[in-house]
Formats: structure tokens, sequence, C-alpha cells
């Protein structure tokens, strides 16, 4: 991971110097509108989200979400764009996304590569799903829905997203296991896992169009289940277990009881999966990819932590995130206890 | 006239420095971040401040363990016989301890709760989770 900025330019210095450039990139899908509102919304590591309205003549309010790439951010040059040519795929092959409106690779008014999107009203923070009563009837379709959108989007022909660039991981342990290398950080509990992880491969499911990070905190409910699929940023071609096994681990319960984003079983997400999608999956197969998330959680961690002590940002944000690699040993020496001892 | 043993100040210990010490400097600015700025903030700005204050308890638990954390890593790596968690992590890695894995399993358990202390007590808490 490279580039990150050391002064971060931001739409956020002058936001109205901003707006007459989005009313030029609307004119072509909404016509003549003015923007109004234009608000950062928090969250995200590697993206700027902005919300606003856009106001066509007749007073028609249209509300909106900007994204565009983090300034300076290398590595993730082109994400948005990418972004939205997966998400119109996705809308094609009946996964729930947000509509894209508008999206550009550089250059643009906004020298980043973004994407403009319909807003929808929702929720995506994960204690108040698991928890408001506002979510209730969510809550008890969530395992559902989520097992009904991974099928769908594992059953995208991958001839269809041939124009996308998209990376193949054929072997997800060795790439992670090299990324983990790489990084000259040794701790033993990863050494451990991926020993284990290594002497018990499962059989691959299939090779398909993975998300990458379908979990809580990416997923937008409303009052009846789950409505979009947010941050496509890292969907790859790989085999299904990964998304079946993310949302399992445990830092993507938040806290909750249940082993499926705390919500439900792991039996019923097979099952919600395999009516769906046709496909029977092992559970030794989900504990196995659930091990590998965690594993890859703490991989991130260590990764992110590691941006700060090389000197690439000064965000607290990222500098704490190094501290939670404890928390991924932890969960990781417990995903494997009845595993090992 | 004051009370001569009003007076007093705490004792600062054998250091070097004046006080407040490292740890009572941390535990100012925290002060200051939860019950002076919190309140005056923005949703996103009051976020941050939260992950900064969680910073510097890492920082004061950190100061406050590490004498004791580091010879508990020294007693754990001697018991293997390796110098450095690299050099456990390669034997791992290589095959060397596949018939002690239960035994290194059972002793990375507490080095790593030490780790979860400094890092985030609350987390084991939290999340109801106990080997």
């Amino acid at each position: 991971m490279t580039g990150y900025p050391q002064e971060e330019i931001s739409v956020g210095s002058d936001p109205d110097q901003w707006t007459p450039h989005l009313a030029e990139v609307l004119e072509k899908p909404l016509g003549k509108v003015r923007v109004t509102e234009l608000t950062r919304l928090t969250g995200g590591a590697n993206r700027e989200t902005w919300s606003f309205n856009a106001i066509d003549k007749e007073e028609k309010v249209s509300e909106l979400i900007l994204q565009l790439d983090r300034a300076g951010l290398d590595r993730l040059v082109g994400t948005c764009a990418r972004e939205a040519r997966i998400v119109n795929i996705a809308h094609g092959w009946n996964v729930p996304v947000a509509t894209v409106i508008a999206s550009s690779e550089t250059p643009n008014p906004f020298g980043r590569s973004f994407t403009i999107t319909r807003r929808i009203h929702g929720e995506t923070i994960a204690r108040k799903i698991l928890r408001d009563a506002e979510w209730k009837v969510a809550r008890s379709v969530f395992v559902n829905d989520c097992a009904s959108s991974l099928a769908a989007i594992h059953s995208i022909p991958k001839k269809e997203l041939e124009k996308v660039d998209l990376i193949e991981t054929a072997d997800s342990l060795l790439a992670l296991t090299t990324i983990y290398d790489a990084l000259c950080d040794p701790h033993p509990t990863f050494d451990l896992a991926i020993r284990w992880l290594e002497a018990n491969r499962p059989e691959p499911l299939s090779s398909c169009l993975v998300h990458g990070d379908f979990r809580l905190g990416n997923l937008l409910v409303d009052e009846d289940g789950l409505r979009a699929v947010l941050d496509w940023e890292i969907a790859h071609f790989g085999d299904p277990g990964e998304d079946l096994g993310w949302m399992c681990v445990r830092a993507w319960r938040f806290g909750g009881n249940g082993n499926v984003a705390g919500l439900g079983s792991y039996q019923d997400l097979l099952d919600a999966y395999e009516k769906a999608s046709g496909m029977h999956v092992p559970l030794e197969t989900l504990l196995w990819w659930e091990i590998f998330g965690t594993l890859r959680w703490g991989i991130i961690c260590l990764q992110m932590g590691g941006d700060f002590r090389s000197g690439r940002t000064t965000s607290i944000e990222i500098a704490t995130i190094g501290r939670r690699v404890a928390e991924n040993e932890y969960d990781l020496l417990l995903a494997l206890k009845d595993q090992i001892s | 006239m004051h009370d001569e043993l009003e007076m007093a100040l705490p004792p600062r210990g054998n250091t070097p420095y004046d006080a407040p010490s490292a740890l009572q400097l941390i535990e100012a600015v925290g002060l200051f971040i939860s019950e002076e700025l919190e309140e005056e903030t923005t949703p996103t700005q009051r976020w941050k401040l939260r992950i900064a204050s969680n910073a510097l308890g890492i920082a004061s638990r950190e100061i406050q363990n590490i004498a004791e954390d580091r010879k508990a890593l020294k007693v754990f790596l001697d018991d293997f016989n390796m110098d450095s968690e690299k050099e456990l992590s390669d034997a791992l890695r290589n095959g060397e301890f596949d018939n002690k894995l239960e035994q290194i399993y059972a002793k990375l358990v507490p080095m790593v709760e030490r780790k979860i202390f400094v890092a985030n007590p609350s987390y084991i808490n939290r999340n109801n989770i106990k080997f």
C-alpha cells in the first residue's frame, strides 16, 4: 500500500467551489440542476463520501451521493469508476445496489475518479441494525437476504465482466501469505493459523465474481431488509466461500450473538445460500473461510498500521487500526480452539 | 500562613523529570478531549476525538505494562528455545512445531491476552468471549 497524501486535497476545503462542477457533471443524466446541501459523511478510510441534493428547473429534488477516490492514494486511482461499472453489471443480475447516475475516470473537474449514485434511505451502521427496534423485521430476514444477494453476485458470468479490470485470485491463501511475508512483521499467531489453513484446505467451490467486503457496514438495510450492497472496491474473481466466510468473521458480528453477521447461525446461511444458488457448501468449508477471513482482517490491520509506521499517513484512525491486530489474533485463537487443542 | 503539610506535593518518585509524569499528561489530555472538546464538536469530529482518546488509553496502558510484558515475552520464547518472534514464526511455518501445536497454542493465548489488555481491554468482555 503506497501513496497516502501528506496533505489531502479535499472538496471540503471549499464545498461551494465544487457545486458548479457537480452541476456540470449532472447535466447529461439529469438536465440543468443546482446543487445544494453538499455535506461530507463519516467513514471510509479510502474514500471521500458526500451527500447532496440536485434540484432541477421544476424544483424536483434528487438526493444523491458522491464518492471520490481519496486524493493522493495511488493504489486506488480509478477505483470509483471501476466500481461503478461492476455495480451497473450487478444491477442487471438482480443484486440490490444503488443506481449509478454518473461516474468518471480522470480527467474530470475533481481531478479524481468519482461516482454519483442515488441516495437510498436506510441504515448501514452495524450496531443500529443489530439492536434498534426500527430494524427488527430487517434483522429477521437479513441472513436470507444476504445469501440471496451473494448467490446473485456469484452467478454473474465472468464474460459479463471481461471489460472490468478484475484480479483473478486462484489461491487466496497464497496471495494473503505473500502480502503478510512482504510486511516483515511476524506474528506467531498468524503463522500458526497459516500452518493450519495450509494443512486443511477445502475443495474449491468454484471461481466467480467475489464482492470481497460483504459484511455489516457495507450493507444498507431499510425496514424490510437488505436494500443495497455497497463498497465494491475490492471485488475480484475468486472462491465464493471467501464472501460467505467473511460475513462470519467475529469483527463483523459487531458484538452480536449470531455467527453470521451477529444475527444468524452457520446453518441458516448455508441453507439459504444453497436454496438461492443450488450450491451445497459444507460447514467445514465455511469455517475454513471464516478462519481465513479472520487472518485476512488481521493482516489488513497490520498493513494499515504499517502505513502509519512508514510515514505514509499521519491519520490517527489508521494508527489505531494497527493496534487492532491483537483483536484478530485473539479471534483467530478462539476460532482455532476446537481445531488444534 | 499556609499549613506546611497541605503544601506538600505528591511524591514524584525516583525520576529525572519534573511532574506531571508522562502518564499524568496523557490522562490530562484524555480528559480534555472527553470532557471539554467532545461537547463542542460535530459528530464526525466527535468520532475522531474518540479514536484519539482511545489512542491515549493504549499509550497509557503500554507505559504501565511494558516492563512486565517484555519479561513474559522472553519467558514465552525461551520455553521454545527461540530468540525472537520471527524465529518462532519461521519455525511454525516450516512445520518444525507440527507435533507441538497444542503446546504453542496454549502458550500463545496468555500472550495475546496481554496484548489485548493493552490495546483494548473491553474487547473480551464486550464480546463475552472466553477460551
